[in-house]
């Protein structure tokens, strides 16, 4: 690995400029959700008293999870000595920060009271998983951000694999408790099992890695800079295995809950006859988010293409999120028992019926301005830090690994 | 600091005897009671405190004596003016806005907590006040239905 | 000028009585008044008491949904952009048994568990428990996370979706945070004795008092018929009991 050196970009192209522009309109059309949802009050958004979690957290936990993932790179490289890696753990880690960022945001701002993010970081029941997870997200930032450090400054490289290593254990740690979040809700069928904590981490794996492939593309192809197929195709596969793990876990996941009686009402609303969830799980997630990505990237003919790899990342994303969109939202719209499973029930407060539930356009708003935040930071981070080798051809990356 | 500052180059802005004047000119109501809980120079510094001290102790404690209880504070302190009219809290002539809109200091109190006593006077004031929420937003920005001046005329007549 | 000023007097005014009650219930340890109206107001409240409900379905009457109301016009909740994000404290549900087509209405509402999940799933722990077994929110420090609501079995919570304005003196509320029943905290605390909804049913289908007491009705109805908890598969020990299914 010969020569390797990193520039930043000028950033002053009207290409560059544009794209931040684009950005920029869906921060501005967030900011305008977030004010109009502060001011009037969550009644204006398509979330209510049944579904509690909408859209927002939809985006904000995609995009959490992806953050962790979007490591892997970087921790490939300082972790297990993956040389070939190197070169792209700058990006990946910046790519990170930004994501939980972006994630963040979206979830701060659709707070009841967001105003009080103080309140938030001053009080804590250490008994909530989800204070934990603040606590874990502000560690990210730190972690992540001396990691970056010691990849960007030379004096201090020698701490990298440290670094990297804390990093890569306290993003296992993150996503565990990402995945805890609704793995230790007692309350509703969909949730309530400790297999979603390790689903979580590996959805982070192929989700981030989706993210990063398309970044990766996109930032090497926009500044011209050659990228040799010798990496693009180790990450291709990773992210196979990585889809293939996911399935997997869904595979368990959705097995036992059939083993158990008592979730068989459940199971069926998800598998069978839960109407957008059933199709978002069926097409979204098995079709769109498994097996076409699988084809793309392991069939010998489409996997020789850029065009085809880049195609199965969309795609995982866009399973990954209808898979979130599931577990998130088709969780809650299912109705919670109070008795046991013998009765049915009825109620002014839609108790034993399916709650309904649809995005309104601010909690979309608002979630894609998330996206848009990361991918802001990401493109900005390229042009004041020297993020991107010049050049990962194949011949200049394949002396050494 | 400007607080402090403020409240101490204010020290006979207001006694228990008659209606008195804030540094806006704004006249503070005059409270129903013969004494306030502290001394004026006191309270003014140290309400805040008074306040969450005795805020955690009521929620999580259930003690509800009346000392530094807020509830206890608007029922003296917000009474009718000498046209009768009672300021809604955000409003100039409400006793907490008067100071809070000088200092720059935002109150969320009266988000949640009653601004009206819980006499039966409160009830009666309670009914006649208009109702200003539920309006959204983009009416309230093109309206003044918003501006406090145009919710005290409307009250008056 | 003197150390006694009016102000001192004035707060010993407001203690004095209190002080005294005090006394007299620490004067007789282990025996404590069946009168529970007796906690002064300067005392925190304690274990030695449990609240809870005991409801009665063979009493509660089918389409009555007095109880419901009365707790609307108590705690000042009214009706806003729809039921589905309304909030209500206290619903009927009609449970029908789908082997035996037997057929029952009861009010539910936030059943004050002991291990309450919303307490243990709360970020910044304003959903707490107090000593006496009321589960409250703490709206001060409620960030709006709606976590609790994810959390709670019986949906027993709702968000504040909207401005609102003229709340109960006693009963504040705002957007933004979460809510559910109190327990009628303001009526407890006052020494009531009972709860808007248990005054307000005509059947006497809801009975308010204290677990803890093995003297109260409460306890000795529970003794002689038992109980059932709703989900007591999840052993959270809930405050508020059922009979009669």
């Amino acid at each position: 690995m010969k020569n390797l050196r990193y520039t930043s970009i000028d950033g002053n192209s009207p290409a560059y400029l544009g794209l931040l522009g684009f950005f920029g309109l869906f921060l501005l059309a967030a900011f305008v959700a977030f004010v109009n949802m502060e001011h009037e009050g969550h009644w204006i958004t398509g979330m209510n008293n049944q579904i509690v979690w909408g859209m927002p957290h939809v985006f904000a936990i995609f995009l959490i999870v992806a953050a962790s993932g979007a490591l892997n790179v970087a921790s490939i490289a300082s972790v297990f000595g993956k040389k070939l890696y190197k070169p792209l753990s700058r990006l990946s880690a910046v790519l990170a920060v930004a994501l939980l960022a972006g994630g963040l945001a979206v979830l701060v701002l659709d707070l009841g009271r967001a105003d009080r993010l103080i309140v938030a970081m001053t009080y804590y029941n250490f008994k909530s998983i989800f204070a934990w997870n603040i606590i874990l997200y502000n560690g990210f930032f730190l972690i992540v951000g001396l990691y970056l450090w010691t990849m960007l400054d030379w004096q201090v490289e020698k701490y990298a694999r440290v670094a990297g290593t804390a990093a890569f254990i306290w993003r296992l740690i993150l996503t565990t408790g990402t995945g805890s979040i609704f793995g230790f809700l007692v309350s509703r069928q969909a949730y309530d099992s400790a297999l979603l904590a390790p689903m979580f981490v590996i959805l982070s794996f192929s989700f981030g890695l989706a993210i990063f492939m398309l970044v990766m593309f996109a930032a090497f192809k926009w500044t011209g800079r050659p990228l040799g197929d010798l990496v693009v195709n180790r990450l291709k596969n990773l992210l196979g295995v990585f889809v293939a793990a996911t399935f997997y876990f869904s595979a368990v996941y959705h097995l036992t809950n059939l083993y158990m009686t008592k979730k068989h009402g459940i199971e069926s609303f998800i598998l069978l006859d839960g109407g957008i969830y059933t199709q978002l799980f069926w097409w979204g997630q098995i079709v769109i988010g498994t097996l076409l990505p699988l084809l793309l990237v392991y069939c010998p003919r489409p996997s020789k293409h850029r065009f085809a790899i880049g195609l199965a990342a969309v795609l995982v994303i866009l399973g990954g999120m209808a898979n979130l969109y599931v577990i998130i939202i088709g969780g809650q719209a299912y109705p919670i028992p109070l008795l046991p499973a013998e009765f049915e029930y009825s109620s002014t407060f839609f108790d034993g019926v399916v709650a309904g539930y649809s995005p309104s356009k601010w909690e979309i708003m608002l979630g894609l301005g998330g996206v848009a935040l990361s991918l802001f930071i990401v493109a900005f981070a390229l042009k004041i830090f020297r993020l991107l080798p010049d050049d990962l051809s194949d011949n200049l990356v394949s002396s050494k690994s | 600091m400007a607080i402090l500052l403020w409240s101490l180059s204010l020290s006979a802005a207001s006694d228990f005897r008659g209606p008195s004047r804030d540094a806006n000119g704004n006249v503070v109501p005059t409270p129903k009671g013969e004494q306030c809980i502290r001394p004026t120079d006191e309270i003014r510094r140290t309400h805040p405190e008074l306040l969450l001290h005795k805020r955690d102790l009521t929620m999580h404690q259930g003690i509800r004596t009346k000392d530094a209880s807020l509830k206890e504070c608007i029922n003296c302190h917000v009474t009718p003016d000498s046209s009768g009219k009672v300021a809604r809290a955000g409003e100039p002539g409400f006793f907490c806005s008067s100071c809070h809109q000088s200092v720059s200091v935002k109150l969320d109190c009266f988000e949640c907590h009653s601004d009206r006593p819980e006499s039966a006077d409160g009830e009666r004031l309670r009914q006649t006040s208009p109702h200003s929420s539920g309006t959204p937003l983009v009416d309230r920005l093109l309206s003044l239905s918003n501006n406090p001046k145009a919710v005290s005329q409307q009250k008056v007549r | 000028m003197n150390s006694e000023t009016p102000i001192d007097q004035y707060r010993r005014r407001l203690l004095g009585g209190s002080v005294a009650a005090l006394a007299g219930l620490t004067l007789a340890p282990g025996v404590f008044l069946q009168t529970v109206q007796a906690r002064p107001a300067d005392e925190p409240v304690s274990d030695r008491n449990r609240w809870g409900l005991l409801i009665d379905t063979n009493k509660c009457a089918d389409g009555c949904n007095r109880c419901v109301t009365a707790c609307n016009e108590e705690n000042g909740l009214k009706p806003m952009h729809g039921p589905t994000t309304d909030p209500q404290w206290i619903r009927i549900v009609k449970v029908k048994s789908k082997s035996t087509g037997y057929q029952f209405q009861m009010p539910v509402m936030c059943q004050h568990c002991e291990h309450p999940p919303c307490v243990d799933v709360c970020p910044t722990g304003a959903s707490f428990k107090r000593a006496d077994g009321i589960v409250l929110v703490d709206r001060h420090i409620c960030i709006g996370c709606r976590y609790c609501m994810m959390a709670c079995p019986y949906k027993a919570r709702s968000l504040v979706h909207e401005t609102l304005t003229d709340q109960k003196p006693y009963m504040p509320r705002g957007k933004g945070t979460v809510e559910s029943c109190t327990l009628c905290v303001h009526k407890v605390d006052r020494g009531d004795g009972t709860t808007a909804c248990a005054e307000a049913c005509p059947e006497q289908a809801i009975l308010f008092g204290d677990l803890n007491d093995s003297g109260s009705e409460i306890s000795r109805r529970l003794e002689q018929y038992g109980g059932r908890q709703l989900r007591a598969d999840l052993g959270l020990n809930t405050g508020v009991r059922y009979q009669g299914f």
